[in-house]
């Protein structure tokens, strides 16, 4: 008969007992991690507020990004600090604000060593100036 | 910083994130690219760029290192703004 030991003293399993360990025996193995697999991390992060006039400035906690500019109004080009091995990064969905406005970004094309954000007005689809555009990139 | 530089043949300011000339030296390889000029400055009033005068600039090379050298010898002696043309 199995036994647990309670306050020292040993005592027969009860069927509650019993049923736990069934269970416990019957759940799903946790996944198994794959030894020396790449591990995605933020790689690219910004904050950039805009000013009327279209200049650009980073906030300091902005990192991976060597120089940003606006290629033609709402459109705008970020380069890398460091080239990626390849294009498949992942964009995280862009956050662009403008008082009064309700704006879409999107990105418009990515390569290893820049990417473009495309900032639309949701109610007309025109190019927009935002005030301000996050985003950040996993690879 | 703010290197000014032709893109798609029109004087555009590019807001450099980074303020390491050994990155930009780089990545100015990129944009504007080999064999272009450009200017560089700590800080730029703010306005619309109509133009620029690329006299005298430094021009883009292949080495990384060289156009590193060239980004850290405006920031010691600035160039004047007057090469801008502003809106």
């Amino acid at each position: 008969m199995s036994t647990k030991i309670v306050d020292g003293i040993e005592v027969p399993l009860s069927e509650t007992d019993i049923a736990q360990a069934a269970a416990d025996a019957a759940a799903p193995m946790p996944p198994a991690q794959r030894v020396g697999a790449p591990r995605p991390v933020l790689a690219v992060s910004a904050h950039l507020e805009i000013d009327a006039l279209g200049g650009i400035n980073a906030v300091a906690t902005t990192m991976g990004v060597a120089f940003v500019m606006e290629a033609d109004e709402g459109v705008y080009w970020a380069f890398f600090e460091e080239e990626f091995a390849n294009a498949n990064y992942v964009v995280m969905q862009p956050n662009c604000r403008k008082a009064g406005s309700i704006l879409d970004a999107r990105v418009t094309e990515q390569d290893t060593y820049y990417f473009e954000i495309t900032v639309t007005r949701r109610d007309n689809g025109e190019p927009a100036r935002p005030d301000s555009i996050s985003f950040a990139i996993i690879a | 910083m703010k290197m000014v530089c032709e893109v798609k043949g029109a004087a555009r300011v590019v807001t450099t994130v980074s303020n390491d000339p050994a990155v930009l030296g780089s990545q100015v390889r990129q944009v504007p690219g080999v064999g272009q000029p450009f200017w560089m400055w700590l800080t730029l009033p703010a306005g619309t760029l109509m133009g620029a005068d690329f006299t005298g600039a430094p021009v883009v090379s292949s080495d990384a290192a060289v156009n590193a050298a060239a980004i850290q010898a405006m920031l010691d002696s600035p160039p004047s703004q007057d090469v801008l043309i502003w809106a």
